[in-house]
C-alpha cells in the first residue's frame, strides 16, 4: 500500500499542493490527470521520496517512505520520469540491464529478464543500438523496459513488505497508436501481477481504459478522487480543463469515451 | 556496434602497457642496451651487488623512475577524468578544464610559502605541498561543483564557465603568493609549477603506486554506480544509489588523485581527457572496464608521451605537459564541436 497523507508542499514561496491525500493498493491502477502546471508532478516527487513535503506524510507499505533504505525500497518502487537526459553511447541493452542494479540476481537471470523486459516493449529490435541514436517513442519505450526491468520479479532481500510498485510520469508523450495500445497491455499485465501502478497523463481515455481509481488535480487540490464513472464526468472535467469536453458510452465496450 | 569487446580492450592493453614500459626505459637521448635493463632490475631487487655500469645506473637511477612515474600519473589522471566526466554526466568534464588543476597549483603555492613562513626550514617537503595541492583542488571542485549544479541538473555551459572563472582566480592567488614570496620560495614555486617528469625519483614513485593503489579499488567500487549515475541523478536515486555520498565520496577522491599527481609530476594536461573518450568509443561507457582500460591505457599515453618529450630536442628535454596539452587542445575543439552538432 501507498499512502499519502494531507500532503502540503510550496516551491519558492508558491503553493504547489495543497491537503492532497491517497491511497493506492497493490494490483490496482491510479491515475492522476490535471491541466499542466496543477502540481501532478510534484505529486509524484513526493510521493517517491525526491521532494520533501511541508506538511504531511507518505507511508510505503506500514513505514514511512524515507525509513526505507534506498536498496530496499528500489526492489519495490520504480520510477520512469518524463524526460531522460542519458547522453552517453550505452547501448539499449545496457540501458535496460542499469535497471537491475539493485538486485543481486546475478548475470543469467539478470540478463533473461532484460530480454524479456525489451520484448514486451517491442523494443526486442533495438537490444544492440545506442540509447543516444534512438527516436524520441524508442528512448521512452526503452526507458519503460529500464523500469520494468526494476520490478520484475518480487524483492529478494527478504526484509518485511513485498508489493511492488511503478510511478510512470507521462509514458505515452510520444508513443504512435499501437505504442499506446502496448503500454495499456503492459500496465494491466503488472496490474494483474499485483503491482501497483500510478500514472500521471494526458491522454483521458487512458485513465477510462485502466484506471481503477482517477484523481483529478486542480491548481494543487484534489478536484475529485474516485473509480472512472464517478470522476470522468462532463461538467467536472469542463470546469477543470475549461475545455470542450464530452463524455459519450464507448461504442464497443460501453466504457466512457472522452471526446475533446 | 563497437570495434572492441571489453574483453580484447584489456588483453591488447595489458599486452601494451610492459611493452610501452621497456621502450620508455630503452629510448632516450642515451640509447640503453636492452641487457642494461636487466642488470639495473636485478640490481634494484638486490639480486646482483656488482657495481653497475654507466647503462645500468641510468636505468636504476633516472630512467625507470621515470617511466614509473610517467605510467602512474597517466594512470591516475585517466582514472579521475573517467570518474568526473561520469559524475558531470558530461565528456567534456576534465581537471584543466573546470579548475581542479588551476586550484590544486595555488593550493601547492600557498603549502610553500606558508609552509616556509611557519614550519622549520626543511620540512616543507612533498607531503606538504602534496596536501596543499590536495585542498586547493578539492576546494576549487567543490566550488564548480556547486555553482554548475542545480535542482534540474549540472549545467555543462555553467560547468565551463565556473571553470574559467576558478581558474582565473586560482591563477591569480598563485601571482599573489609568488608576488610576496622571497627569492628561496619564488624559485621553488617556479621549479614546481613547471615540474616535469624529469624530477622523477624514488620517494615519487612510491607516493604515485600508493595513491593509486588506494584510489584504484575505490573508483572500482563505485563503477556500477556510477554507470547509473549516467541516466540522471534522480534516476540513479530510484536504482537505490545512494547519489548524495557518492557525489561526495568520488569528487574527495579525484580531487586527491588530481592534487597529488600534480604535486608529484606537475601539470599534466589533457591525459584526463583524452584517454578516457577514446576508450569510450573503443568499447563504451560501462565504468566497470572503463576505469581499468582507462588506467592502463593513461599509463601507456604518458610514458610514450614522455618518450616523445625526451627524444624530439634531445639533448634538450620538452617538459610532459607542453607536449600532452599540444595534443590535447586539438582533441578538446574538435570534441566540442561534434558536441555542438549533436545538441543544436
Amino acid at each position: 500500500m501507498l499512502t499519502a497523507h494531507d500532503l502540503k508542499m510550496s516551491l519558492s514561496g508558491t503553493p504547489v499542493l495543497d491537503q492532497v491525500s491517497l491511497q493506492l493498493a497493490a494490483g490496482q491502477v491510479m491515475v492522476i490527470l490535471g491541466p499542466n502546471g496543477t502540481g501532478k508532478t510534484t505529486l509524484l516527487k513526493v510521493l517517491t521520496g525526491e521532494l520533501t513535503p511541508d506538511d504531511g506524510a507518505v507511508q510505503f507499505q506500514q513505514q514511512p517512505l524515507k525509513q526505507w533504505s534506498a536498496a530496499a525500497r528500489a526492489q519495490r518502487l520504480a520510477v520512469l520520469p518524463q524526460h531522460s537526459t542519458l547522453n552517453f553511447p550505452f547501448t539499449a541493452r545496457e540501458v535496460v540491464l542499469l535497471g537491475r542494479s539493485a538486485h543481486s540476481s546475478g548475470q543469467v537471470r539478470d540478463r533473461a529478464i532484460v530480454d524479456s523486459a525489451l520484448a514486451l516493449v517491442d523494443g526486442s529490435y533495438l537490444a544492440e543500438r545506442f540509447y543516444t541514436q534512438l527516436s524520441g517513442g524508442e528512448k521512452q519505450r526503452v526507458q519503460l523496459a529500464r523500469v520494468l526491468a526494476q520490478i520484475w520479479e518480487p524483492p529478494s532481500d527478504g526484509l518485511p513488505g513485498d508489493e511492488r510498485f511503478l510511478v510512470l510520469d507521462e509514458p505515452t508523450s510520444s508513443f504512435d497508436l499501437s505504442h499506446r495500445q502496448l503500454m495499456l497491455d503492459v500496465i494491466k499485465h503488472f496490474a494483474k501481477q499485483g503491482v501497483g501502478v500510478l500514472m500521471v497523463s494526458h491522454d483521458l481515455n487512458l485513465a477510462a481504459q485502466c484506471a481503477d481509481q482517477v484523481m483529478l488535480l486542480s491548481c494543487g487540490h484534489v478536484a475529485a478522487c474516485g473509480d472512472c464513472d464517478t470522476v470522468l464526468r462532463e461538467p467536472l472535467l469542463r470546469d477543470v480543463f475549461m475545455a470542450d469536453i464530452e463524455v459519450v458510452p464507448h461504442p464497443s465496450t460501453g466504457q466512457s469515451l472522452i471526446i475533446y | 556496434m563497437r570495434p572492441l569487446t571489453s574483453t580484447q580492450l584489456l588483453n591488447v592493453l595489458a599486452l601494451l602497457l610492459p611493452v610501452a614500459v621497456v621502450a620508455g626505459c630503452l629510448v632516450g637521448p642515451t640509447v640503453i642496451p636492452a641487457a642494461a635493463l636487466g642488470e639495473g632490475l636485478s640490481h634494484l631487487v638486490g639480486l646482483s651487488s656488482d657495481p653497475l655500469s654507466q647503462s645500468g645506473l641510468i636505468v636504476s637511477g633516472i630512467r625507470l623512475p621515470r617511466v614509473l612515474l610517467s605510467a602512474l600519473t597517466g594512470a591516475t589522471l585517466a582514472c579521475c577524468g573517467a570518474v568526473l566526466q561520469g559524475l558531470f554526466r558530461n565528456p567534456l568534464a576534465d581537471p584543466t578544464v573546470i579548475g581542479v588543476a588551476a586550484g590544486a597549483s595555488a593550493g601547492a603555492s600557498a603549502a610553500i610559502v606558508f609552509g616556509s613562513l611557519f614550519l622549520a626550514a626543511g620540512t616543507v617537503g612533498l607531503p606538504v605541498v602534496g596536501l596543499g595541492a590536495f585542498v586547493g583542488g578539492l576546494l576549487a571542485s567543490i566550488v564548480v561543483y556547486r555553482l554548475a549544479t542545480s535542482s534540474t541538473g549540472t549545467s555543462v555551459a555553467t560547468m565551463l564557465l565556473a571553470g574559467i572563472a576558478i581558474s582565473s582566480l586560482a591563477a591569480a592567488i598563485s601571482n599573489l603568493l609568488s608576488y610576496l614570496a622571497d627569492n628561496d620560495m619564488l624559485r621553488r614555486i617556479s621549479l614546481w609549477q613547471m615540474g616535469n617528469l624529469n624530477g622523477a625519483d624514488w620517494a615519487r614513485v612510491a607516493v604515485g603506486a600508493g595513491l593509486l593503489a588506494m584510489l584504484l579499488p575505490l573508483f572500482c567500487r563505485d563503477s556500477r554506480a556510477l554507470n547509473a549515475m549516467l541516466l540522471g541523478e534522480s534516476e540513479a536515486r530510484h536504482l537505490g544509489i545512494g547519489v548524495e555520498w557518492l557525489k561526495r565520496r568520488q569528487i574527495l577522491l579525484c580531487s586527491m588523485g588530481i592534487g597529488v599527481s600534480i604535486s608529484i609530476a606537475g601539470l599534466i594536461a589533457f591525459v584526463g581527457l583524452i584517454i578516457p573518450h577514446l576508450v569510450r568509443l573503443l568499447i563504451g561507457p560501462d565504468h566497470r572496464y572503463l576505469l581499468p582500460a582507462a588506467a592502463m591505457a593513461g599509463a601507456i599515453l604518458l610514458v610514450l608521451a614522455d618518450v616523445v618529450a625526451r627524444v624530439v630536442l634531445a639533448p634538450a628535454e620538452l617538459p610532459t605537459g607542453i607536449l600532452t596539452a599540444l595534443l590535447g587542445v586539438p582533441f578538446f575543439v574538435s570534441l566540442l564541436i561534434q558536441q555542438r552538432r549533436h545538441t543544436v
